[in-house]
């Protein structure tokens, strides 16, 4: 159990989902930049 | 969803998961290396300049 209040948790919540997006945009990218270089199939 | 931090403290979370994304990436990066398509630093397994497996012809044997 952490010991995080509900708004606290709410607010930790938002930012780590906002981290997690530009994560899996950047990881996006990369992909497209390593398909069009050499694509795997 | 958001509960799920009253559950696990985020400071414990956020540590696992870099250091579980780093190795991950260590281990996908070094796979790629060790590859001959996808290593971008070069060819290590096209034989190189630096080691000639070229053999020159013996000279004549002596009877």
């Amino acid at each position: 159990m952490s010991s995080l209040s509900e708004s606290e948790a709410k607010e930790f919540h938002s930012a780590y989902v906002m981290g997690f997006a530009g994560f899996v945009g950047i990881a996006i990218v990369a992909h497209y930049l390593l398909y069009a270089w050499k694509p795997w199939f | 969803m958001h509960r799920f931090w009253m559950l696990f403290d985020p400071r414990q979370v956020l540590t696992g998961l870099a250091v579980a994304v780093f190795t991950l990436a260590l281990t996908i990066h070094f796979i790629l290396l060790s590859t001959d398509r996808y290593n971008w630093l070069g060819d290590p397994n096209g034989g190189g300049l630096a080691v000639s497996t070229h053999q020159e012809a013996l000279p004549p044997a002596r009877s």
